[in-house]
């Protein structure tokens, strides 16, 4: 029998890379 | 929720060290603002969408692969296609069999 992996919520998370002097 | 999404081919994915991205790659380099991260079971179903799998049938394949109960990995699927949705990663394709 297979084991099952561990399972957490999938998640995804924004990052923002990016205002005159 | 037995909806097809296919991916957008102006958002590449890339594993850089334990890390899943997401990179929209549609503007110049300079204008990219942001990128996306993805969790381990994220980034599992991201590889998962394909176009012609349904949502139930990526849904089953992770309910063979972790060990979840099917309401918490049905509410947690749908959540997360609404979120790939709106940042531009995917899109519906067409309704699944009826």
């Amino acid at each position: 029998m297979t084991v099952k992996k561990q399972y957490r919520k999938p998640e995804i998370r924004k990052i923002r890379l990016a205002c005159i002097t | 929720m037995d909806k097809v999404y296919s991916k957008n081919p102006d958002v590449v994915f890339r594993k850089i060290a334990d890390e899943c991205i997401l990179v929209p790659i549609k503007n110049r380099v300079g204008d990219m603002e942001c990128i996306y991260t993805l969790s381990e079971v994220a980034a599992r179903i991201w590889e998962l969408i394909d176009g012609r799998k349904s949502s139930s049938e990526i849904n089953r394949d992770i309910l063979n692969e972790y060990d979840v109960s099917p309401e918490n990995a049905e509410r947690d699927l749908r959540e997360l296609f609404m979120q790939l949705e709106d940042a531009g990663s995917i899109r519906e394709t067409k309704d699944g069999p009826s």
